[in-house]
Formats: structure tokens, C-alpha cells, sequence
């Protein structure tokens, strides 16, 4: 199923580019826009990377990301699902070029998504000891997530023995889910 | 006679007459015993939550001892009441001793009070210091992401936590995910923990 020329014409600017290495490095950048919607000028970079005015760049973004958003949104992982997202008539090498660059960085670019997609504040990482107090063992958690920054939690014998067995009941949901 | 009495340095008021009932309790204990008490008791201190099974765990224990349960109890409120008055009027290891010592405590019995006291209050000291909350409870949420706005499919497994933290009173909820390979992870260590620990 082909796509409407016009989208793609577009990509045609790339054609422009100095060499292949310049076409994925834009690829990537325009991935990396498009999955954290940060505040780069990518088509400012487009602009001064390919010597293009701001029209084309314009078009070249907005053909790029009509790909890239079809491609990684329906998993495209093989040669034939990404030829696909073209329309038939398109420029072959210049197409054969984007294919195998997708292809390249397919993975990443779905890890970056998921990384990205909503959710709670993130565990980032932790650490741990053990003080043997006068009294009982205390276990201190330190904690780091991505909304509060470090926390400190104290745990006795007994709650890290709840906690773990709340782990462990976690681990069985898990295997029985992903068997 | 006349002449002053001293007051005690962990409280102005005059200590009853059951304090010093009490302290000739704690001397006919045997060490095993009386550390046992103290052990619970400074468990407490360090952490009020503990408060609410306190009562049957004395009595079991005073059953088990053969101890008068009566007796046990009240030793307990009188050590608490010393405890928490030195905590608060900031003594020094000798100025306690020397109150134990004139309630009619043993000076080992005295010696280990003290030294348990102390150790404690340099526990809740960093306590506070490092701004320690306790874990009171967790909760938990397993899912997998079947899609999202940038993915048609996901298949992404995530936990999500919920730590129910107190200090002071006062409760508050953590919140937290963790990827598949995080939790195996936190799993591990904490099971590295509690080998540490010893129990």
C-alpha cells in the first residue's frame, strides 16, 4: 500500500546530503526529536546541514517524520514492512538508503520509546547496608527515583522479610505471565 | 533528717516509690533476662510503631520465663520513663548511672542501661540526621504495556511500587517503577541484605 507522493517529496532534500553518514545522523536527530519531543531546531539543523532554505527544510521535516512515525509506531522491523511505507514511484537508491538506516536503528529507537512513554517516576538507582544496632539489625535503603530525588528508608529484620516476600510473589506473577 | 535532696538529673520530680521497687525487681533478674527486657524496651524507643504488640509480647515472654507479668510491666513503664527523661534532659552516660544507682539499680545492671542508652541515642541521632524514614508498607503493581501513543505494540513488562514511608508521624507514599532487569535486580540485593543481617 503506497502513500501519497506528496509526504515523501520531502525526502528528496536528502539527496542534497554530503554523504550517507550525514542522511542517518538526520535520521537520528529527528527520531530523537519526535520520541522526547525536545526542543532542538532540527530544522534549523536541516537548514545549515544540507544548505537548503527554510521551505525545504520545512518539507524535509515534515516528510521525515510522517516516515519515522509510521515506521516506528507500527514496528516495522523487516525490509518489506518499511518498503512498504513508500510510495511505489519513490527515488530507489535514495529509498534503499532509508531502509536499511531504519533498519539499523529500529531497536533503538523502540527502546528510546518505551523508555520515554508514560509512567511513575522512575527507580534511577539505590544502595543499601546494614547497621547492626544495639538493639536489632536495621537495613537502610537508599533510594534515588526521578521525581524526589534520594530517600532514605529504614527497614527492621521483619520488614525486609514482608518486603521480600513481596518480591517474591511479584516474581512469580512475573513467570507465570511470561511463560 | 534533714538536708536536701537531690533531685535526679532525668527528672525534677521525686521518683515514687515504685521505681525503687521496680530497680530491686530488675537486680533479681538474671543477665539473660534483664537484657531481654532492655533489648525490648529500647526496641521501642527507637521505634513507637512497635507499641501496639508490645503488651502481649511481655506477657508471652513473662510466661515463658516464669516471671510475674505485673512485675515485668511495671519495671518496663519505670525504665521507659528514666530512658525518655534522659533523652530529653540530655545527660551525660555518668549523670544516668549515677540515678540508676541511687534508685537502687546494681551497677552492672546500671552499667548496661547506660550503655544501651547511649548507643541508642546516637542511633536516633543519625536517624534524624540523615533524614531516615521507616517503611511502614508496600504495595505493588505488575503490568505490561500493550501500546502507547509512539508504539502500535509495546510488550513491556514494568513493577510499579508504592512504599508507604513514616517519620515523625507523618506517612507519605513513594512511588516507583522499575524495568524487569531493575527488579531483579533490587530482588537480589535485598535477599543479600537480610543474609547480612544475620536473621
Amino acid at each position: 500500500m503506497g502513500s501519497d507522493l506528496d509526504d515523501y517529496d520531502g525526502l528528496l532534500h536528502l539527496l542534497k546530503a554530503a554523504s550517507k553518514k550525514t542522511v542517518i545522523e538526520i535520521l537520528n536527530k529527528v527520531a530523537s526529536q519526535l520520541l522526547r519531543s525536545g526542543d532542538d531546531d532540527v530544522v534549523g539543523f536541516l537548514r545549515s546541514c544540507l544548505d537548503i532554505d527554510a521551505d525545504e527544510s520545512a518539507a524535509l521535516f515534515h516528510s521525515l517524520t510522517i516516515l519515522l512515525r509510521k515506521v516506528i509506531y507500527s514496528g516495522c522491523a523487516n525490509y518489506d514492512a518499511i518498503n512498504a511505507a513508500f510510495p511505489s514511484e519513490f527515488h530507489k537508491s535514495l529509498k534503499e538508503l532509508l531502509i536499511k538506516s531504519i533498519l539499523d536503528n529500529h531497536n533503538a529507537w523502540k527502546s528510546q520509546a518505551i523508555d520515554e512513554q508514560v509512567s511513575l517516576p522512575r527507580l534511577k538507582d539505590f544502595s543499601w547496608e546494614v547497621r547492626k544496632n544495639v538493639v536489632a539489625p536495621s537495613c537502610v535503603l537508599h533510594l534515588n527515583t526521578s521525581d524526589r530525588g534520594s530517600l532514605n528508608v529504614e527497614m527492621s529484620a521483619e520488614s525486609l522479610d514482608t518486603m521480600l516476600d513481596s518480591l517474591a510473589k511479584i516474581r512469580d506473577q512475573i513467570s507465570s505471565v511470561t511463560q | 533528717m534533714t538536708g536536701e535532696t537531690t533531685s535526679l538529673h532525668f527528672s525534677d520530680a521525686h521518683p515514687p516509690t515504685q521505681f525503687y521497687v521496680d530497680a530491686k525487681f530488675a537486680n533479681s533478674l538474671n543477665n539473660q533476662q534483664y537484657e531481654d527486657i532492655l533489648s525490648r524496651l529500647f526496641a521501642f524507643t527507637h521505634n513507637p510503631d512497635l507499641g501496639s504488640d508490645l503488651g502481649s509480647n511481655l506477657q508471652h515472654y513473662c510466661l515463658t520465663e516464669s516471671l510475674p507479668v505485673s512485675s515485668v510491666k511495671d519495671l518496663f513503664k519505670t525504665l521507659l520513663i528514666v530512658a525518655r527523661g534522659a533523652t530529653k534532659n540530655k545527660l551525660t552516660g555518668g549523670q544516668l548511672y549515677s540515678d540508676l544507682q541511687r534508685l537502687g539499680l546494681d551497677a552492672g545492671r546500671a552499667n548496661l542501661f547506660c550503655q544501651t542508652w547511649k548507643d541508642q541515642s546516637e542511633v536516633s541521632d543519625q536517624f534524624s540526621k540523615l533524614d531516615l524514614k521507616r517503611l511502614v508498607d508496600l504495595e505493588w503493581k505488575f503490568g505490561v504495556t500493550a501500546a502507547s501513543s509512539e508504539l502500535h505494540r509495546v510488550g513491556n513488562c514494568y513493577i510499579q511500587l508504592k512504599m508507604v514511608v513514616t517519620k515523625d508521624s507523618k506517612r507519605e507514599s513513594v512511588l516507583m517503577e522499575l524495568s524487569l532487569p531493575q527488579f531483579y535486580t533490587f530482588m537480589h540485593e535485598m535477599e543479600t541484605a537480610k543474609l547480612e543481617m544475620g536473621t
